[in-house]
């Protein structure tokens, strides 16, 4: 079919001369080619005009930035220097807080002790105290590092001796004496029995000392 | 049947709106007359809407063309109407070639040498076309099986000059023929389509030259220039009538005035001769007998120069029954164009609507 169209018609020679014939398309080829270029070249203008104003604009703006940078240098080296010093403090702060930190609270200590009391056994008094025992060289190899020591002394009355026996295994059972990393030691001591009221005065000292400077739970406060 | 489904109604009627038909325009240019056909377009089928003729006068201006042109088609305001155009160019020529071998008119030299040698044709200077001489289609130098060539075309020149003379009058040629080929084309289809097998005598008479043609069996067998016109018969029409000069004589003889039938022998007396002697020589030759004679080209009013060789030669007129021929070519005609007493210099106009190649694939099928 296709072959059929290009035939040329029979006994009907074309001698048309195209090359001085007008232009006669609604819209002209000469038209739509300069329409094209010119689109074309107008394209080309714009966009490398938008990429010399972007360009110009990031430069402007790293220029403004340098400056900042500039400007804020001296107070961000000052900033810079004040932080290195607060870490500093802060790291010692907490070595401190690590070193001195208390098994547990005295409040909370007096209400646990307070129930552990048995009848017939009253305190007259009681303190906490706490001691830095200074590192030490044994041997000169090995370093016992320094430690603290929390000692808690209680003073009273007892009607009966086999209370404060009860007392003192009570004590020793209580989970307030099983701390992790500390080391407790009980003593007592008892006075003479007082012949006119029968009551014995003794004295119970606990001792906890500290076995590992890592501890397992930070509680905080001091006794 | 199939069924249109309406919602796509809508998109047809716009579709339609947006590409307006435009009407096909065949226009004759010969220097008596513009015969014009107005069709419904260019592709066949196609319906021819309606004919024309514009007289071509000594004194017509382009912008009286132009006014024609515009009442018989719509320009759309624009300067020009895209047309399919034949012309009679001055100078122009159609030659008939049979070689010795196939072979021979495969090489482009040798095509140029025989045109130059045996037709004084510059193909430098003149536009030319080769035709396969068995039907009148474009000359393949490389496939083409036929020794039978024509040779035609015009010098460029004139070419150009019918060409300009065309867009002075707003007609875009898209199509630019040489109305004395495409004519024969038309003359060789007729007799075709109806069986006319006897040699047919065409004869193409203008003002500075006549050329003779005889087809047989839809080919061109014989193809001769006469080197005088109707130009000849002006001085023997003066002498006859005692007229003052020349150009009266031209004057009185393209007017309707005067009836020229018992001097025409008188007046045609030179051509007839030559016309004698072609068809003689053709019939002792081949053994046939002429017995139609075809003249195109001239106008109505010189309808008696065809009367007068017919009668001289004692052959038939050809009187083409166009709509039967067109309807062969799947061209109608609509209701209200009425062509059966156009006349045969109708053909020429007509033959450039026809695709005859269609008719030969047709008949070999």
């Amino acid at each position: 079919m296709s072959n059929r169209q290009k035939i040329q018609p029979y006994w009907r020679p074309n001698f048309k001369i195209k090359s001085s014939l007008p232009d006669i398309k609604v819209v002209r080829t000469g038209f739509i080619v300069n329409f094209v270029i010119i689109t074309f070249v107008l394209i080309a203008i714009f966009s490398l005009l938008h990429r010399q104003y972007y360009a110009n604009s990031l430069r402007t703006t790293i220029d403004l930035t340098e400056a900042r940078v500039r400007q804020a240098e001296p107070e961000d080296r000052l900033r810079l220097e004040n932080s290195e010093r607060f870490r500093k403090a802060a790291q010692s702060i907490e070595e401190l807080e690590r070193f001195y930190r208390a098994p547990y609270f005295a409040d909370e200590f007096l209400i646990n002790i307070s129930q552990l009391k048995p009848e017939g056994l009253i305190f007259s008094r009681l303190s906490f105290s706490e001691r830095v025992i200074e590192a030490k060289v044994i041997k000169k190899k090995t370093k016992i590092p320094a430690r603290m020591t929390y000692n808690i002394n209680i003073a009273g009355e007892v009607s009966e001796l086999i209370i404060l026996t009860e007392f003192k295994a009570a004590i020793e059972a209580s989970p307030l004496m099983n701390l992790e990393g500390y080391s407790v030691v009980v003593d007592e001591s008892i006075q003479q029995r007082s012949a006119e009221t029968g009551i014995t005065p003794f004295q119970l000292r606990i001792s906890l000392m500290v076995i590992n400077l890592e501890p397992s739970v930070r509680k905080g406060g001091q006794g | 049947m199939p069924q249109l489904n309406t919602s796509t109604i809508p998109y047809i009627i716009s579709f339609n709106m947006f590409k307006p038909k435009t009407k096909g325009l065949f226009i004759d240019i010969s220097e008596f007359s513009i015969l014009a056909v107005r069709t419904s377009g260019y592709k066949h089928p196609m319906v021819v809407e309606g004919v024309a003729e514009f007289p071509m006068t000594l004194d017509c201006c382009a912008d009286e063309v132009r006014a024609f042109l515009g009442q018989f088609v719509d320009f759309k305001g624009v300067n020009y109407y895209v047309s399919r155009c034949g012309v009679y160019p001055k100078g122009r020529f159609l030659f008939c070639y049979e070689a010795e071998s196939v072979n021979k008119l495969k090489k482009a030299d040798f095509l140029l040498k025989v045109l130059q040698d045996e037709f004084n044709i510059d193909p430098e200077t003149n536009s030319i076309s080769i035709l396969d001489g068995r039907n009148g289609s474009d000359f393949d130098i490389e496939n083409s099986v036929s020794k039978q060539l024509l040779f035609c075309g015009a010098p460029a020149a004139a070419f150009q000059e019918a060409q300009d003379q065309l867009l002075s009058y707003g007609i875009y040629p898209d199509r630019l023929e040489l109305s004395t080929v495409s004519t024969l084309g038309g003359v060789s289809d007729y007799a075709r389509m109806n069986q006319l097998n006897a040699p047919i005598l065409c004869v193409e008479l203008t003002s500075e030259c006549a050329h003779v043609f005889i087809m047989s069996n839809g080919r061109l067998e014989v193809a001769r220039q006469v080197p005088f016109g109707l130009d000849s018969i002006y001085p023997l029409l003066q002498r006859e009538l005692g007229l003052k000069d020349e150009v009266s004589a031209k004057k009185l003889f393209h007017s309707n005035t005067f009836d020229f039938a018992e001097m025409g022998r008188k007046l045609l007396r030179r051509l007839m001769k030559e016309l004698q002697a072609t068809s003689g020589f053709f019939e002792v030759k081949t053994g046939l007998t002429i017995d139609r004679l075809f003249v195109g080209v001239l106008p109505k009013n010189l309808s008696w120069v065809s009367k007068t060789i017919s009668d001289s030669l004692g052959i038939e007129i050809l009187q083409p029954d166009f709509e039967a021929w067109l309807e062969s070519l799947n061209v109608t005609l609509a209701d209200d164009v009425e062509i059966a007493n156009i006349g045969p210099r109708w053909l020429g106009v007509f033959s450039q609507i026809g695709e005859f190649q269609l008719r030969e694939e047709s008949q070999s099928e």
